[in-house]
């Protein structure tokens, strides 16, 4: 594990700066990505919302605040771009963000990239059946299998909701697996 | 399916992939990008397509001041041209337009019937 406080001050540093990212993009590049496909499903829109948050990464450094972790820093801007990027492309399709969501979830098994199976279609199906907040937990949790600890800065919820919000979510998806 | 318990289930991965070497090239992509972006935060002002816009504004500006100046001037010197221009406006005609005691006045004021005019109107003759 990288020295955190060094690898801001890399970041944060003008001419160590382009050094330090380069570094920030090959160490979080695939988290982040699957982060942000979880949210946005389709491979061609995770890849525009992880290229601008990114972006969004690099012209922000001088704003980063040290009393967060760069780790939850990046995720939350991951996260935010990728509820945004939904809003947007609903509200631009004339449809709520849970009918864009849900085409989405239908167009998935003729998407190239997904390679699912049938347990792992259902189980998307179900998540997509979930408020938005028990959705990115569940995901978080599950596939991403990030802490508790972690999610909560994240998200700005606190652990005992973000417990509360997974078992619902569990209880939810396994009866959705069951009935259909 | 009766009964499905997550826990219970060995892991179901997302079932998502990526097109071959994506995350390889993704870096240099991204890169590209923000050099792209830095160089168009400077460019803005070198572009000529700015500085033609700057010139036409500047322009566009001097010639309305132009106009505005050459109305007032207009207006300021509009009596006096008509004045010059009435070549055949005499002092008769002048003198209807002013009362006797203004006429006294003028007379007073450039001593027009004073004896040094006397003097030179003689001398003249």
């Amino acid at each position: 594990m990288i020295d955190e406080a060094a690898f801001i001050d890399e970041l944060l540093n003008p001419k160590t700066q382009n050094v330090g990212f380069q570094k920030l993009l090959s160490l979080y590049k695939k988290p982040l990505y699957n982060h942000i496909r979880n949210i946005v499903l389709n491979h061609d829109d995770a890849n525009d919302v992880l290229q601008n948050t990114f972006i969004k990464v690099y012209q922000n450094l001088g704003n980063f605040k040290r009393e967060s972790k760069l780790f939850s820093w990046i995720y939350r801007i991951a996260t935010n771009e990728s509820i945004t990027f939904i809003n947007n492309r609903a509200k631009r399709n004339g449809q709520t963000s849970e009918v864009f969501q849900q085409k989405q979830i239908d167009n998935l098994q003729a998407d190239v990239y997904f390679e699912g199976d049938e347990i792992q279609l259902k189980l998307q199906k179900a998540i997509h059946q979930l408020p938005e907040k028990q959705q990115l937990v569940f995901k978080m949790k599950y596939f991403e299998e990030l802490k508790y600890e972690e999610i909560s800065k994240i998200l700005g919820t606190s652990v005992g909701a973000l417990k509360a919000s997974y078992f619902h979510a569990v209880k939810k998806i396994e009866e959705f697996v069951v009935k259909n | 399916m009766e009964n499905f318990k997550i826990e219970d289930h060995s892991k179901i991965e997302t079932g998502f992939s990526t097109p071959e070497n994506y995350f390889e090239n993704l870096e240099s992509t991204i890169l590209q990008k923000i050099e792209n972006k830095q160089v168009k935060v400077v460019s803005i002002f070198l572009k000529p397509k700015y500085w033609i816009a700057a010139a036409a504004a500047i322009f566009v500006f001097g010639l309305f001041l132009n106009i505005f100046n050459y109305k007032s001037q207009e207006e300021n010197f509009a009596d006096e041209e008509f004045l010059t221009s009435q070549t055949d406006f005499s002092t008769e005609d002048l003198a209807e337009y002013l009362t006797e005691n203004e006429l006294k006045k003028l007379e007073e004021n450039y001593n027009v019937s004073g004896p040094e005019t006397t003097e030179v109107s003689t001398k003249n003759q």
